[in-house]
């Protein structure tokens, strides 16, 4: 199996401001790229991946955990499993009709794979309200994922069946 | 002044699998696009941006949204405007993770509702998080504008780049 993986984190902006009459208009831009193609020959690389669209009250989730090291709905049924690997992409983003914000963050630090900090001993967050997306770029550093240290939750307050949209891609150094 | 923004949360990944001897290579593909242009005439309605590389005293940084400098040293305040979007990068050559959270005093949450959640992120050496919230953060106010950087490097780069506007 091998997996490539084109990713953008793309923000470029043009601020115009008004100078007076004699300057008029000048533009200044604000842009940032960070882009790239991971795959088995970068380093980082790119090993395994796996997308999903799906309820935070129903499967691959159990009592809205992800377990990182069997992941249902890979192709063709199969389960995909992250099991000493790192991650290096996340991209999550909640449904634009969720009807109210999905927190993502580590299990616990028992059990919990942490996709937003350095590793399971620290308990970083993001909640994502309707239409909202996060993506994050880990160079090299995120922890290796274990038979320990494994689950992601996802929790909402009111909306027991938000839906969110999950792809994660995961290699070595 | 008028902005306008150009945004990508863009992640296309191709899986090939080999299926035997009678199939061959199959690739599924997986993309999602979170991409668009945002202005002063869309509905998500862009008004305000910053962006700057910055360094931590000590092993800390706060940056108080009302009080930013932009382009020739003008003051750029998102006061009764809402961030939108959020990209924060550290160089490679930082010796140690940022943590980026709300301030104890004035807390805005730049990853969450508002400030009565305790979202944060830790960008490590190397890496960078982009997240678009479309009109759904909070407001940023007298009481709730400011965000902390702290790190274990006393002297780490953080850049980042925000862009605001209103409903």
């Amino acid at each position: 199996m091998s997996v490539s993986a084109n990713y953008n984190l793309g923000l470029a902006v043009d601020e115009t401001q008004n100078m007076g009459d004699v300057i008029g208009n000048i533009t200044f831009a604000h842009t940032t790229v960070t882009a790239g193609k991971l795959d088995a020959s970068t380093v980082p690389n790119a090993q395994l991946v796996f997308h999903d669209s799906f309820n935070i009250d129903a499967a691959p989730l159990a009592a809205g955990v992800l377990d990182l090291t069997s992941m249902a709905t890979g192709p063709l049924g199969s389960t995909v499993n992250f099991t000493g690997k790192k991650i290096r992409l996340v991209k999550i983003s909640a449904h634009v009709d969720n009807t109210d914000v999905v927190t993502i963050t580590r299990k616990d630090v028992g059990s919990g794979y942490n996709l937003f900090g350095l590793d399971h001993t620290t308990a970083e967050s993001v909640t994502l309200s309707p239409g909202c997306s996060i993506m994050a770029y880990h160079l090299a550093t995120a922890e290796v994922i274990t038979g320990t240290f494994k689950n992601v939750l996802f929790t909402s307050p009111t909306d027991a069946d938000a839906n969110v949209t999950v792809e994660l891609v995961a290699g070595v150094a | 002044m008028a902005v306008s923004v150009n945004y990508n949360l863009g992640l296309a990944v191709d899986e090939t699998q080999n299926m035997g001897d009678g199939a061959g290579d199959v690739t599924f593909s997986y993309s999602s696009a979170t991409a668009g242009k945002i202005d002063a005439s869309t509905s998500v309605k862009a008004e305000y941006a910053f962006s700057d590389t910055f360094q931590l005293v000590a092993g800390t940084y706060t940056l108080h949204l009302h009080n930013m400098v932009g382009p020739l040293a003008s003051v750029v305040n998102f006061t009764d405007k809402k961030v939108l979007l959020v990209k924060i990068a550290c160089p490679i050559t930082n010796t140690d993770p940022v943590l980026v959270t709300k301030s104890a005093g004035t807390p805005y949450n730049l990853f969450g509702e508002d400030a009565a959640d305790a979202d944060r992120i830790t960008v490590e050496p190397g890496e960078t998080y982009l997240a678009y919230h479309p009109e759904t953060l909070a407001v940023v106010a007298v009481g709730e504008r400011s965000v902390d950087f702290t790190s274990a490097d006393l002297t780490a780069d953080v850049t980042i780049e925000l862009v605001a506007g209103v409903t």
